[in-house]
C-alpha cells in the first residue's frame, strides 16, 4: 500500500493557514507578564507573554512599536492586542502584537474595549443615527476647557475661515474624575438653551488617562442623546475615544474640528461668483429665447401684410355677388347687395380688429422685452413702480394713500399716491 | 422692507433662484423678479463676507453669556 507523504514546508504552511482563518485569533487582547525581551537592531521586539503557568512567544514589528508610550521590560505586566499566527520557517506559533499597554492602563484599554462593544451592540454608532452638520453654522458651541490650547486653536481656525459665526464656549473639565460630570452637564446644557447650531466637544492631546473623560459611558450617552449635532474633537489624529464613534461627525483634532464645521470665506466668495455669472448666462440665455420667440411673431403674414388676409373673403363676395348678378332678380338683387356691403364692412372690422389685437400684443411684448434691461432704461428717467412688491401697470390699481416704491437706476424711492389722473 | 436677513438664509436663497432661473421656465416678469433678487443676494453675500469682522466669541457662565477671554498661549 502506497503512502502519501507531504513536506514540512507543506505542513507549515497548511497550519498557518489554519491560524490566520481563525476569527478568534485574528483579534485577541491578551494580559501577561513580559519576559526574555529582547529589542532587535531593526527596532523589532522580541519577548515572552506569560502568566502563573503558561507562556507563548510574541514579537511587535517595528511600525507598531514606534507608538508605544512606555519602556517594556521583564517583568512589566501589559495588556497586548494582536492576533496568533505561525512562523513557518520554524514552525511555532506566536502573538503578533499590534497595541501594548501597561497593566494599569491595559485595564483602562479593557474598559474601552468593552464599553465600545457594548455601544456598537446598542447600536449607538449606527450611521443611520449620524445627523448632517449645517453648512453655515451661526452659532458653534464648544463643550472644553476655556484655558486650554484646543479652545484657542478652534477660535483662530474658525476666525480665518468664517468669522460671520459666533462661538459659545461651554466651559468644562476635561480630565480628572468630576470631567465627565462637567462635559454631561454642558453638553445638556447647550441642548436646553438651544443657542447653538452645531456643538465641538473636545479637548487637546494627553495620554490615554488624560482623555478617558471621553471613554466614559454617561458622556456617550450624553452626544448620542443630543438634539444639536456633535463633533468630537480629543487629542491627536491617532486617538480614538469612544466619544468619537457616538458623535455625528469625528475631527482628528480640536483644529481639525474647526475646519469641518464651517465653510471657508475665500471658496464661499468664488462660489458667490459663480453664482453671479450663472444667473447672467440664464438670463441672457433667457432673453435669446424670447426674442427669437419675437422675431418668429413679427414675420408672421398678419404682421408683415394684414390686408392680404382680406383678400380671399372679398374674392368670394365678388364671386357670390357676380353669382347673383347672373340670376338678375333685380329686386332681390339690391336687397342682397345691401346685405354683402354690411357683410363686407363687418368683416373688414373684425379683421382690422384682429390685426391691432396682434400688433398691440406684439408690441407689448416689445415693451416687455424693453424691460429686460430696466437699468439701462431707468438710466433714461424711466421709473418702475411696485406696489406691495409687484409691478404696477395701470392707475386702476392704485388708490389715493397707497404706498409704493418707484425703482429708479440708482436706488429706490418710497411716495405715497396723493393723485390720480388717467389719460 | 423685509427685516435683516442673515447670511445663511440669503446663501441658501441664492442657490434656490440660480436653480430656477437656470431651468428657464418662469414668465419675464417672474424671472426678471428673480434675477434681480439674485444679484441682491449675491451683492449682499458677498458683502457680508467682506465686511465680517472678528469671530465674536462668548463665555456661557452661570446661565449668562459673557465676553470670553481668549487664554495667553
Amino acid at each position: 500500500m502506497e503512502k502519501k507523504y507531504i513536506t514540512v514546508s507543506a505542513l507549515n504552511r497548511y497550519l498557518k493557514y489554519f491560524f490566520d482563518n481563525d476569527k478568534n485569533l485574528q483579534n485577541i487582547l491578551l494580559k501577561a507578564e513580559i519576559s526574555n525581551f529582547k529589542r532587535h537592531s531593526r527596532g523589532h521586539l522580541y519577548f515572552t507573554l506569560k502568566d502563573d503557568s503558561s507562556q507563548i512567544p510574541a514579537v511587535m514589528f517595528q511600525s507598531n512599536a514606534v507608538s508605544l508610550d512606555f519602556e517594556p521590560k521583564d517583568g512589566s505586566k501589559v495588556v497586548v492586542e494582536g492576533y496568533v499566527s505561525v512562523y513557518e520557517p520554524i514552525g511555532n506559533y506566536q502573538v503578533y502584537v499590534r497595541k501594548m499597554y501597561e497593566s494599569g492602563i491595559g485595564d483602562l484599554y479593557q474598559a474601552y474595549e468593552n464599553l465600545k462593544k457594548k455601544l456598537s451592540e446598542a447600536g449607538m454608532f449606527d450611521e443611520s443615527h449620524k445627523r448632517p452638520l449645517p453648512q453655515y453654522p451661526k452659532n458653534i458651541g464648544v463643550i472644553t476647557s476655556p484655558t486650554g490650547a484646543a479652545v484657542r486653536d478652534i477660535i483662530h481656525i474658525v476666525n480665518r475661515r468664517y468669522p460671520l459665526a459666533r462661538i459659545i464656549v461651554y466651559p468644562t473639565l476635561v480630565q480628572g474624575d468630576e470631567a465627565k460630570y462637567s462635559i454631561v452637564r454642558m453638553i445638556e446644557k447647550a441642548n436646553k438653551d438651544l443657542l447653538s447650531d452645531v456643538l465641538i466637544v473636545g479637548r487637546g492631546g494627553g495620554s490615554i488617562e488624560d482623555l478617558w473623560a471621553f471613554n466614559e459611558e454617561i458622556v456617550a450617552k450624553a452626544i448620542y442623546e443630543s438634539k444639536i449635532p456633535v463633533i468630537s474633537a480629543v487629542g491627536h489624529e491617532t486617538d480614538f475615544t469612544i466619544a468619537d464613534f457616538v458623535s455625528d461627525r469625528r475631527a482628528p483634532t480640536p483644529s481639525g474640528a474647526a475646519e469641518i464645521v464651517v465653510p471657508d470665506q475665500n471658496t464661499l466668495l468664488m462660489q458667490i461668483s459663480g453664482y453671479t455669472r450663472n444667473m447672467a448666462v440664464s438670463w441672457q440665455k433667457y432673453i435669446q429665447v424670447k426674442t427669437d420667440m419675437l422675431n418668429t411673431l413679427r414675420r408672421s403674414p398678419v404682421i408683415l401684410n394684414g390686408e392680404r388676409l382680406l383678400e380671399k373673403p372679398e374674392l368670394k363676395l365678388a364671386s357670390a355677388y357676380d353669382r347673383l348678378l347672373q340670376k338678375r332678380p333685380d329686386r332681390i338683387l339690391d336687397s342682397y347687395r345691401e346685405k354683402t356691403n354690411n357683410l363686407k364692412t363687418r368683416i373688414s372690422l373684425v379683421l382690422e380688429n384682429l390685426r391691432l389685437a396682434l400688433e398691440t400684443r406684439v408690441e407689448n411684448d416689445i415693451d416687455r422685452l424693453e424691460l429686460v434691461n430696466p437699468l439701462s432704461l431707468m438710466k433714461k428717467g424711466y421709473a418702475m413702480a411696485r406696489k406691495n412688491g409687484t409691478i404696477v401697470k395701470t392707475v386702476s390699481l392704485l388708490e389715493k394713500g397707497d404706498n409704493i416704491e418707484l425703482q429708479m437706476s440708482d436706488g429706490i424711492v418710497g411716495c405715497t399716491v396723493d393723485k390720480i389722473g388717467k389719460d | 422692507m423685509e427685516t435683516k436677513m442673515t447670511f445663511e438664509t440669503a446663501l441658501s436663497k441664492l442657490e434656490e433662484i440660480v436653480r430656477e432661473l437656470e431651468k428657464g421656465d418662469l414668465p419675464l416678469d417672474k424671472s426678471l423678479e428673480k434675477y434681480q433678487e439674485g444679484m441682491r443676494l449675491a451683492k449682499f453675500c458677498h458683502e457680508e463676507i467682506q465686511n465680517a469682522e472678528n469671530v465674536i466669541v462668548k463665555l456661557m457662565k452661570d446661565d449668562k453669556l459673557e465676553d470670553f477671554e481668549e487664554p495667553k498661549e
